[in-house]
């Protein structure tokens, strides 16, 4: 038995955790007490994600053959590949990544992408733009001290550590007000005052006076959630007025990272990117996960080629025509820079499978058979 | 058997040098790697510096010395290493005293099996969480926390030893008045010497450079008189006076303890309505149970609860319920619960509450008692 610290994958707060290598199998995790972030405190989802290596590994190239994903080899999915992007116009191929790719990973997909002249590359972030170095970003032990706290999302369950640093403030006696979707949520039932809206853009456009009034001393706006690039902008003109710190939760681990490295996307310019092309290699994006809806889901239909590098195979990846393993974060060393812009290293924890390769060995065996 | 006292020091200079009062744990553990005795060494270590420390592995005796020294600011818990990965291993395995009472309640449940196992372990009086050690450190020794290079509890005081090789002490009693200091489960804990274990090795009435070891088992006495016939460790008789300061220690330590107990269970215990606004946060990330080691059953309840919604919390009687009606009779107060909870829930109150009432009526000590708990039933567990 071997523990190991890393980085928790599963979202943008960048909690340490520690992983369990048993016989060479990641069996667990076990609380990181000395992580400045943390305290060896995770989310069940952070506690999960040791699953992602174990339970979800695949480690051989799959093609689709009338309509079904089969087993194929890496030569000759490495060859049809290069094939195809070989057979359309650089303009119609586009490359998306996502914020579950490492650093390292975006920057090598950045350079496949510039050395083979292919322009239409970028990162779907969920409506967050590249986050501003220049605007007031609280860090997290400025909520657990904030004098007044307003929050747009179910911040409490979907980042609870973040949320940790909420309640910490309300037992100080820290006013707590927040908005969302919802009729209820632990959020809401956590916070001194609730505001439902049906529209984001909406509710910013009309920001209620009760919580523009209460704005004082070190004031945080945290967000999860936008509908669009323009909501960010909306926010930081609030929290200019009022002299607050804002703090976006970006939606995966490396959301900020990947936006160093590639153009963000929000969904209309995803939407806009996708019917512009014909062949999209799209790198640790699922169609489960939620972050590709429906709609665009919907557009990916209309291409001519979908091919996936993923670490991991889900029944939702059946749309895709090639699928390609590549190795999760806990299998190379890398980094994640988490949602306040702090740069996190991790080491690998446990071998590749045979027969995975890393994502810079992918890009460079196709790129040697390109034209 | 009646127990025994000993001092003890390592016969290795290296590991003399290297362990906290005399190296005598990790020349006993060297002994018993590199006589097979056992496949395994479970203990703890420093990762990255004195406020990280994690339990790991040692299959080589040349890798043991790499253990040695107490960490203070590492409120690790074994047990459910020991039951989950381990349980196949012959295996010595070093415990605090939460550990140590852990480990009895697992092996109660049938979790290993006790012949094949060494528990060698520490008196505690108590852990810190390490980020608030590095507050502590800026706020009352006004020192960089990085600076700091090794710390040690002597005298009531953490004393703390700087890079450029000063050292400054300041009294725990002080700082816990000002709410910082050692874990609030640990300010409760009754248990400073684990006489549930093989040996009990600790600073209090030791000689300088010495380690005053209680033997409380037969394989504890043989192991020890084992490992100095092989030449891996040494000993001497302590003076009677030596075992009264030990006692005395001992005795003030729970004075104070009892002090705590009152404070934090009785009179500052959180009214019903600040309990409601607790359970109103919780995320239901099952964190509390994953990390209990009395909880662990493969089937729990709790998983069979329709919380089909998560946008609200779960009730508390049925998800906090079932766990108080299946395991808090045999809470040990490790507090590691209340450590993990991501919403800062003061868990482990309410169960060492709850176990302390019920010891008034049955008389269970949870990790000394031989049964298992009177109301214990292996469908309720
Ligand atoms: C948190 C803590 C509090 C203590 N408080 C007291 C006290 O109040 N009174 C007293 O008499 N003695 C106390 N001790 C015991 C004392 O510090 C020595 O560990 C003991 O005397 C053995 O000394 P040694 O030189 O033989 O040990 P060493 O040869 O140095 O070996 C120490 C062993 O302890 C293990 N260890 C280190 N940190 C931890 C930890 N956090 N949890 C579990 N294992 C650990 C190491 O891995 C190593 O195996 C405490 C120890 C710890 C860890
Ligand atoms: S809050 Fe986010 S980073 Fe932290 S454990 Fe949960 S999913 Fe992981
Ligand atoms: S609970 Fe007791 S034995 Fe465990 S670390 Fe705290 S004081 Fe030590
Ligand atoms: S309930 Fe909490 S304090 Fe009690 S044994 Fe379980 S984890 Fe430890
Ligand atoms: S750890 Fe805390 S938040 Fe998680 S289930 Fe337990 S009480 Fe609820």
């Amino acid at each position: 038995m071997l523990m190991k610290h890393s980085i928790c994958p599963s979202c943008s707060v960048g909690c340490g955790i520690n992983l369990i290598n048993h016989n060479e199998k990641i069996v667990g995790t076990y609380p990181y007490k000395g992580h400045h972030i943390n305290e060896g405190k995770n989310c069940l989802r952070g506690r999960d994600s040791y699953k992602l290596i174990e339970e979800n590994n695949f480690s051989i190239p799959l093609k689709k053959k009338q309509n079904k994903l089969i087993e194929s080899d890496w030569n000759t999915v490495i060859n049809s590949i290069s094939e195809i992007i070989n057979s359309y116009s650089k303009d119609k191929i586009g490359i998306l990544s996502s914020g579950k790719s490492t650093n390292e990973e975006n920057e090598v997909i950045k350079n496949f992408a510039e050395d083979n002249g292919i322009e239409k590359i970028g990162v779907y972030t969920h409506n967050f733009p590249k986050i501003d170095e220049e605007i007031m970003i609280s860090d997290y032990d400025e909520v657990n001290n904030a004098s007044f706290v307003f929050i747009i999302g179910n911040v409490l369950l979907e980042n609870p550590l973040i949320g940790r640093r909420i309640v910490i403030a309300s037992d100080k006696g820290t006013k707590i007000f927040s908005a969302d979707y919802t009729d209820k949520s632990i959020t809401s039932m956590n916070s001194d005052n609730y505001f439902k809206f049906s529209s984001i853009s909406e509710f910013l456009s009309k920001f209620p006076k009760e919580i523009e009034d209460k704005f004082h001393g070190n004031s945080v706006i945290i967000f999860n959630k936008l509908e669009a690039k323009e909501n960010y902008k909306e926010i930081i003109d609030i929290a200019n007025r009022n002299n607050a710190k804002i703090l976006p939760i970006l939606p995966e681990a490396n959301s900020y990272g990947s936006m160093n490295y590639l153009t963000s996307l929000d969904k209309n310019e995803l939407l806009s990117m996708i019917s512009s092309i014909k062949v999209l290699i799209i790198i640790k994006n699922d169609p489960e996960d939620n972050l590709l809806d429906d709609e665009i889901n919907l557009e990916l239909n209309n291409l001519d080629y979908m091919i996936s590098l993923n670490d991991s195979f889900k029944e939702s990846m059946e749309i895709f025509d090639y699928i390609i393993p590549i190795p999760s974060w806990a299998e190379k060393n890398g980094s994640f820079t988490n949602t306040i812009g702090e740069l996190q290293n991790f080491e690998k924890i446990i071998d590749m499978n045979k027969g995975v390769f890393p994502i810079e060995k992918v890009f460079d065996e196709i790129s040697k058979n390109l034209d | 058997m009646d127990s025994e006292f000993l001092e003890i020091k390592a016969k290795s200079d290296e590991i003399c040098k290297l362990g906290e009062c005399g190296g005598s744990v990790t020349g006993i553990l060297k002994y018993l790697l590199e006589t097979d005795l056992v496949d395994n060494v479970l203990t703890i270590a420093k990762y990255d510096n004195i406020y990280d420390g994690v339990p790991i592995v040692i299959e080589n005796s040349e890798d043991i010395a790499k253990t040695a020294g107490s960490l203070h600011c590492a409120p690790t818990m074994v047990g459910n290493l020991v039951s989950k990965f381990l349980n196949d291993f012959k295996l010595a395995v070093v415990t605090k005293p939460c550990d140590a009472m852990a480990l009895t309640e697992l092996e109660k449940r049938n979790r290993f099996d006790r012949e094949n196992l060494y528990i060698i372990g520490l008196n505690c009086g108590g852990t810190i969480m390490p980020l608030s050690a590095k507050k502590m450190f800026e706020l009352f020794y006004e020192v960089n926390p990085d600076d700091v290079i090794k710390e040690e509890i002597d005298k009531g005081q953490i004393i703390i030893e700087l890079k450029d090789g000063t050292e400054k002490g300041v009294k725990i009693d002080d700082m816990e008045e000002e709410g910082w200091g050692r874990r609030e489960n640990c300010q409760r804990c009754e248990t400073m010497i684990p006489r549930n274990t093989d040996i009990a090795c600790g600073n209090w009435g030791a000689s300088d450079g010495w380690t005053f070891v209680e033997i409380l088992t037969e394989k504890g006495k043989k192991l020890v008189q084992d490992a100095i016939k092989a030449g891996f460790i040494e000993s001497k008789t302590p003076s009677k006076k030596q075992i009264e300061i030990r006692e005395k220690l001992e005795k003030i330590m729970i004075k104070l303890m009892k002090k705590s107990e009152i404070k934090l269970l009785e009179t500052e215990y959180p009214s019903l309505e600040k309990w409601e606004k607790y359970w109103n946060r919780c995320i239901e990330c099952y964190g509390c149970r994953d990390v209990c080691p009395i909880c662990w059953c493969n089937d729990c309840e709790i998983n069979k609860l329709n919380s089909d919604s998560k946008l609200t919390p779960p009730d508390p009687l049925t998800f906090q319920g079932i766990r108080l009606g299946h395991m808090s009779f045999s809470c040990i107060n490790c507090g590691q619960c209340e450590d993990v909870c991501p919403m800062e829930i003061p868990l482990s109150r309410l169960y060492d509450r709850l176990q302390k009432k019920y010891r008034e009526k049955t008389g269970y000590i949870p990790g000394f008692s031989e049964e298992l708990p009177p109301l214990y039933s292996p469908e309720n567990e």
